[in-house]
């Protein structure tokens, strides 16, 4: 058993939220200054998670062989920085299984969202740069790839919002930061916009059957507020982008 | 690769070319003088788990992030080459491309030897901090290689190392104070404590590392900050590194493109050196 007090009595954990609350949540996009750079681009703060999010595309795919007739190719690829743990790691994270299935995930969510079939025969490239890790990691993928997309002007469905909720004895906790994701078993799940329809679970530990609707219930709800957070800043971006252009 | 017609290569060959008479300087595309830089932004310290950071940011576009992380390691049996490790990637570049290989061995060789010398990395008699860099190109359009040792530059002087806690700087004092009397049991003792850190203080590391300028040779004239349509008609390329208020080596040269490729006379190393003379205190006043 850990030593931590994971939930004290009290209701608070141990970055003093309570149980149904998020971390810090900061997101800018249109990160790069000059537009030959990328489509679009975001920079997304979760706790003390950071990640860049590079979208390039739909361009002329690199390998005629990847060419599909009907629909656009979406690639996701994740670059875990070396120094974005508190050690340095000093292998290369790249090729790694556990990124290579991530990265696999994050594609196939996002295939059924983004309208790919608007854009054939061409490749959509996310280049995801994780600068510093903090527990979460999945759902903050999720949420800045989403803005990225939306920033490069991608036809998608509706938002994807993630977020990882645990399970601490009967009570569930949402958005889990590093400390209580090593010590808690957890579930990353991403939301489509204000729905309840699941486009994402990923279940790596073992959860209580009878338990997994709360824990569900709880992401859901946290989900949703990260959507209206993410089309809050959206919104205020794109306003501010029309004013400017307007002023020209 | 910027793809440019032949006429359109020999217009800007012509008007870099273009002799220094009559006070008329070559005249640049994006209308610089020869000694300016393009402007630039950098943000510091924004990763709290690394001792120091940057992000620099060009106005062409390139973007170049730099952390750097301190770790304190057994000295004893250590090269002087293995207190630095430095790792670059480059995005589009594979990490063992010749390219990359190239421009990291080149801050290798200009950064750690003047780290050595400096000796701010030793904590006592066994210990050393290790210092790793980590640079990351998230987009460049020309030899990235200037703007990464400004980076680094500013990174190595927001960084911060732990401090040893009081007792242990006093005993390490008195140890060297001593170093003539030369006591075998004290220096025993010494090497077998682990060196203890204060929690919560630090202080700056204290290096001003090397800067390298990039230097194109076109005809007779020097331009330093070559864009990306300059090097692509860039006869030859001159990387000079500047530290401590003066030249020194690494000088190198090295070709920016395919299709233009000259050697150059001491009168160009002459004339770079006498312009990264010039514009360094500016630079180095300007990253401070």
């Amino acid at each position: 058993m850990s030593r931590l007090e994971i939930y004290s009595p009290e209701g608070l954990r141990l970055d003093g939220r309570r149980w149904n609350e998020l971390r810090r949540f900061e997101c800018t996009t249109s990160t790069k200054n000059s537009s030959n750079n990328s489509d679009g681009s975001s920079y997304l703060e979760m706790g003390q998670n950071k990640v860049i999010a590079v979208v390039n595309g739909p361009m002329e795919p690199l390998n005629k062989a990847q060419v599909n007739q009907e629909k656009a190719l979406l690639k996701i690829s994740i670059n875990l920085t070396k120094f974005s743990k508190m050690r340095r790691s000093n292998s290369s994270n790249k090729n790694e299984k556990r990124i290579l299935e991530m990265q696999t995930a994050l594609e196939r969510t996002f295939s059924e969202t983004v309208q790919l079939n608007l854009y054939p025969r061409t490749m959509i490239e996310v280049k995801l740069h994780v600068l510093q890790q903090d527990g979460g990691m999945m759902g903050c993928l999720i949420n800045s790839v989403t803005l990225a997309l939306i920033d490069a002007g991608i036809a998608m469905y509706d938002y994807i919002s993630g977020v990882s909720v645990g399970l601490m004895d009967q009570q569930p906790l949402l958005d889990l930061n590093s400390l209580e994701e090593t010590s808690l078993s957890s579930i990353t799940l991403g939301v489509l916009g204000k729905t309840e329809k699941l486009s994402m679970l990923l279940i790596e530990d073992k959860i209580p059957l009878d338990r997994v609707e709360s824990v569900l219930s709880i992401g859901i709800a946290g989900c949703h507020q990260i959507r209206d957070l993410m089309d809050a800043h959206l919104r205020r971006a794109g306003a501010e982008k029309l004013e400017k252009l307007s002023h020209q | 690769m910027s793809l440019l017609s032949v006429t359109e290569q020999e217009y800007l060959r012509t008007s870099l070319e273009s002799k220094n008479n009559n006070n008329l300087q070559p005249i640049r595309p994006d209308g610089r003088k020869i000694d300016q830089f393009r402007p630039m932004g950098i943000s510091l310290d924004f990763l709290p788990t690394s001792n120091g950071s940057t992000r620099l940011v060009s106005s062409d576009g390139t973007e170049i992030i730099v952390s750097s992380k301190v770790e304190c390691v057994d000295a004893t049996g250590l090269d002087l080459g293995d207190f630095l490790v430095i790792d670059l990637d480059i995005q589009g570049y594979r990490d063992d491309s010749i390219y990359v290989n190239q421009m990291k061995s080149i801050l290798y060789k200009s950064l750690n030897s003047k780290l050595m010398e400096s000796g701010c990395l030793k904590i006592n008699a066994k210990y050393s901090f290790k210092l790793c860099l980590d640079v990351l190109v998230l987009s460049k359009f020309s030899y990235p290689l200037s703007l990464i040792s400004m980076a680094i530059y500013t990174t190595l002087q927001s960084t911060n190392v732990p401090m040893l806690l009081e007792s242990e700087s006093e005993k390490n004092a008195n140890i060297s104070g001593r170093s003539g009397a030369n006591q075998p049991k004290d220096i025993e003792l010494n090497i077998d404590e682990l060196p203890q850190f204060n929690d919560y203080d630090m202080k700056p590391l204290n290096f001003q590392s090397p800067l390298i300028f990039l230097i194109a040779l076109i005809g007779d004239n020097c331009i330093v900050d070559p864009s990306e349509l300059e090097s692509s008609v860039a006869d030859n390329c001159l990387l000079v590194s500047f530290y401590d208020k003066k030249v020194t080596a690494p000088i190198k040269s090295i070709s920016l493109n395919d299709s233009y490729i000259k050697g150059f006379t001491p009168q160009h190393l002459q004339k770079s050196i006498k312009l990264v003379e010039k514009i360094a205190p500016d630079v180095v006043a300007a990253l401070n």
